[in-house]
């Protein structure tokens, strides 16, 4: 699956959260996001519409032996 | 006498203050004429409190003479990684941006250790604010591995590994967000347990990522892991997270056999990458544990493995961007360039994708238990696939391939953290270089009973654990 972030979304995104960035930053950051974002995809996509965070401390709990 | 006493285990210091064979002031005595030494060319220690320590030692062993044991740890002097905050005591986390106010509180593994008698003479090297892992700090300098100064000592708890590895401290605390104990236990030679999440209290430890973050000790010994956690672990009111889950007694569970255990070697994932020389040394450990009466069986690990990696990478980068957003905003100039840069990914990650993250995390613990789990006891796993990188090349600008080396580092360590599972890490072989290989034992959640005894078992077979660095 291809993912695209943006120079231009990572700029506006962080300046919205008032972080002052090097100027090579947003680079950088798009080329990471990109990557990690495109890696995740199919997983989180997979997700059922019900799950939830707090399953996985009920899960650990579970597993245990 | 004083190169005996520092060479000895934690469990075997403890013994012997205990039998009166030496005094806790005669152990500082070592231990800090040892830190001298090795300080110098290490640079693993952030603060050695001597006259305090000293204080603490003769207070010991006047308790002791007058029949007051405190408990497991009487009288041991101990230096931990500086993220464990302790009250009226400033924490620089291995940052410019905290250490010059005293904190407030105490952390409640400071308070255990504390209670079981121990006495802190230091506080020790780590990576800017646990964020970082290969012990490089531009703080403080970076920390360098006592086999060889001129690589890496892993991180974040890089003093941990390095004094321990050094014979300047029996143990320490380290934490385990991302590989934090296990990459400076494997690559400094020693022994280093993640706990479960939740195992261990964080009431007091500095957060990097409240949903990743574990406490966890390094050691010379799953046997020193065993008994410091009898000691940590444990429900706290303190910390919401901490599990209720009873404590075994770990010391007496090293006992019990492993004839029969299953152990599974991975058929995927973790074999990505792997060096011949460090996967021959792997092998050599599979057979010393089939030796053992134990079970090899390989398994077929999840196939969203790799999605699992990032999915780790992404509620790591966003806890911790938000615990660091105030002051990203207004000191960025006292974090250096690259923990800055880390931090900053984190701001840009979309928040749907955080929950995303939480909520896959359940899902993929259940069906990597189905895979491993119901199969075997234990995963057995490398911990980092290469040979230990060095300073240089792990440095801004050092390598071309820098950036792959250092993914290289986490790729084994971090999906463990993001299934909340224990993991022991101990040395299992050596290179012809002379640096350390070291190799993890997965557990089950909560059964660090059954990876320290493993572990424990591996240990008396071998003696991997035993060698010194000459520093």
């Amino acid at each position: 699956m291809t993912v695209k972030v943006s120079e231009a979304y990572v700029s506006e995104v962080l300046a919205i959260q008032g972080a002052a960035v090097a100027p090579e930053a947003p680079k950088a950051i798009s080329a990471a996001l990109s990557a990690q974002l495109a890696a995740a995809a199919p997983a989180y996509a997979a997700l059922p519409f019900e799950a939830e965070p707090g399953t996985f401390l009920a899960v650990l709990a579970k597993e245990q032996p | 006498m004083a190169a005996d006493i520092t060479g000895l285990t934690l469990t075997e210091v403890a013994a012997r203050i205990r039998t009166r064979e030496v005094s806790s002031t005669e152990v500082l005595d070592a231990v800090l004429a040892r830190a001298k030494a090795v300080h110098p060319k290490l640079n693993c220690f952030l603060r050695i409190d001597e006259e305090l320590a000293r204080a603490a030692a003769k207070l010991a062993d006047a308790d002791f003479a007058r029949g007051h044991l405190r408990g497991p740890l009487h009288g041991v002097p101990l230096a931990h990684k500086d993220m464990y905050y302790r009250a009226g005591v400033p924490s620089s986390c291995g940052s410019r941006v905290k250490g010059k106010e005293p904190e407030k509180n105490t952390a409640t593994a400071l308070k255990r250790l504390d209670a079981a008698g121990a006495i802190q003479f230091g506080v020790l090297h780590m990576a800017e604010f646990a964020y970082g892992p290969t012990g490089h700090n531009y703080h403080d300098g970076h920390c360098r591995n006592p086999w060889n100064t001129a690589h890496v000592t892993g991180g974040s708890s890089s003093g941990s590994g390095s004094s321990v590895a050094a014979r300047a401290g029996f143990a320490a605390l380290g934490s385990d967000t991302g590989g934090s104990v296990r990459l400076p236990a494997a690559i400094c030679g020693i022994t280093g347990l993640k706990v479960s999440y939740g195992r261990v209290s964080r009431a007091g430890a500095m957060p990097l990522s409240h949903s990743m973050d574990t406490v966890g000790p390094l050691t010379r010994s799953a046997q020193d892991c065993a008994l410091l956690l009898g000691v940590l672990a444990g429900a706290d009111p303190a910390d919401p997270t901490a599990a209720i889950e009873p404590v075994p007694d770990y010391l007496a569970r090293l006992a019990a056999p492993v004839k029969g255990m299953r152990v599974g070697i991975p058929m995927s994932y973790f074999t990505d990458d792997m060096d011949p020389s460090v996967g021959a040394a792997l092998t050599e450990s599979l057979k010393a544990l089939e030796s053992l009466g134990c079970e090899i069986v390989p398994v077929t690990l999840p196939a969203e493995m790799a999605a699992i990696d990032v999915a780790g990478t992404h509620v790591i980068a966003a806890e911790a961007a938000a615990y660091h957003g105030n002051w990203l905003r207004t000191r960025p100039q006292d974090y250096s360039p690259q923990v800055r840069a880390r931090l900053e990914r984190g701001l840009a990650l979309p928040a749907t994708r955080y929950i995303d993250a939480l909520r896959l995390r359940g899902h993929a613990l259940a069906e990597f238990s189905k895979a491993v789990f119901a199969k075997v006891d234990v995963l057995h796993a490398p911990c980092i696939p290469i040979p230990t990188p060095t300073i240089a090349e792990t440095d801004v600008g050092g390598s071309p391939s820098m950036d792959r080396t250092l993914a290289l580092m986490t790729k084994f360590m971090r999906p463990v953290n993001y299934l909340g599972l224990p993991s022991l890490a101990l040395p299992c072989g050596f290179l012809a270089s002379g640096l350390p290989v070291g190799m993890q034992l997965v557990g089950r959640p909560y059964a660090e009973d059954v990876i320290l005894r493993l572990g424990h078992a591996f240990q008396q077979a071998t003696d991997w654990h035993k060698r010194e660095p000459k520093v």
